[in-house]
């Protein structure tokens, strides 16, 4: 076999070389794409997140403005309010080209996106509902939301009254306060009576009422009434502010229990 | 024909394209960096996340409506992981700065500050509107 003299068999070398060279090229250009890609300055495209929290924004502006409605306030708060949070929305999207509109419901049982049926049947309203259409324009991508948003605060009355002496009797009412038809928690009771027979049209509010609070939104409330005549039809009414400080009232016809 | 007769360095060009070949390997089996964007992006998405979920009940704008900024730190703190930086600042529709005193876990430990602005509309009677602006950062990071 043929010995090879290394230090002189020259042949080869320069490409040896150069796939090094371009191995190094490579390898550098890979590199350096890496560390520039660190500085690229990013601009956060995921709508789906700014779109809740609008969405959110948006909900909150309505329970404000039911909250106000139900207490006396103007039902053109709404709007107004709607308004604002368009205006502060749109001033501060900065990713985007952010189009948005409010419409309250005009459709039967709502007149300008609010609904208060505060009944003598037991059941009492107080609703607000919009529809909302949100159209985002970034540099990569155009997003587009409509939705409605509906905020309902319920409350669910029955009653019965036991005559303990005279004319004088102990009402008994179960009171259910639900949210979006979901459960939940009064903030305040404020309870009301009146003799049915007399028909003077006013209302006595209860005092010192005893109220059991189960946890779930159901309430036992207990309190004495007085009637002008013994056995004198009873009707009863809740006014029940819940935690998101909106106003439901509603009136029952009591079982006279005897 | 003279070059297609000439076998000489053959042994050598393979053993170029077999030590190319070696680089290459070496360098794809370099673990790949965290891309910065995915963790500012995730950051972002983290601080959208964490204002969202306090106001989902409206506690968010409680707190602000109150000047409680002390339970505001503490509730975005809670919420957050312990390796990540925030400072928050609370500014009125008309960008004046609510907050007296910074709300935030020390100083910036890092350069790569992700920045998400918030609406937050509160839901009591009197309606106010504010704009919460929530600085995150991930400690150790570049």
């Amino acid at each position: 076999m043929k010995n090879r003299n290394l230090k002189r068999d020259n042949s080869g070398q320069v490409i040896v070389i150069t796939a090094l060279m371009v191995a190094m090229v490579l390898l550098s250009t890979a590199i350096f794409v890496i560390e520039t890609e660190k500085d690229v300055p990013t601009v956060d495209t995921d709508t789906n997140n700014v779109f809740q929290a609008y969405q959110q924004a948006a909900r909150n502006t309505l329970i404000s403005a039911l909250a106000n409605i139900t207490n006396g306030g103007n039902p053109s708060v709404l709007t107004a309010d709607l308004n604002e949070l368009e205006s502060a929305i749109t001033s501060h999207s900065y990713n985007s080209i952010l189009q948005m509109s409010f419409t309250p419901t005009g459709e039967a049982p709502y007149q300008n996106g609010v609904w208060i049926s505060w009944g003598t049947n037991g059941q009492g309203f107080s609703s607000a509902y919009v529809t909302l259409d949100m159209n985002s324009t970034g540099t990569s991508s155009t997003s587009n939301l409509e939705c409605a948003i509906n905020i309902t605060s319920e409350v669910d009355l029955s009653g019965n009254y036991l005559q303990i002496n005279g004319a004088l009797n102990q009402v008994n009412l179960t009171v259910n306060v639900l949210n979006e038809g979901k459960p939940a928690l009064a903030q305040k009771f404020t309870l009301y009576y009146e003799d049915a027979a007399s028909s003077t049209g006013n209302w006595t509010q209860a005092t010192s009422p005893s109220i059991t609070d189960f946890g779930n939104g159901t309430y036992a409330v207990s309190f004495n009434a007085q009637t002008q005549q013994p056995g004198d039809p009873l009707l009863a009414s809740v006014h029940c502010l819940d935690q998101r400080g909106i106003l439901i009232c509603a009136n029952v016809t009591c079982t006279n229990l005897g | 024909m003279k070059l297609l007769k000439d076998k000489k360095g053959v042994v050598r060009v393979i053993e170029a394209f077999l030590a190319s070949l070696l680089l290459m390997s070496c360098l794809a089996m370099i673990p790949a960096q965290p891309s910065s964007r995915d963790s500012t992006g995730n950051l972002a998405s983290t601080a959208q996340n964490v204002l969202l979920s306090l106001d989902s009940n409206g506690h968010l704008a409680t707190l602000v409506n109150n000047q409680d900024w002390t339970d505001l730190k503490n509730s975005i703190e809670s919420a957050l992981p312990l390796t990540v930086w925030f400072n928050l600042t609370v500014f009125d529709e008309n960008m004046h700065v609510l907050n007296v005193f910074p709300i935030c876990n020390g100083g910036a430990v890092s350069n790569s500050i992700v920045s998400v602005d918030y609406v937050c509309a509160s839901q009591s009677s009197t309606y106010t509107v504010y704009i919460l602006q929530l600085q995150l950062s991930q400690v150790g990071s570049k």
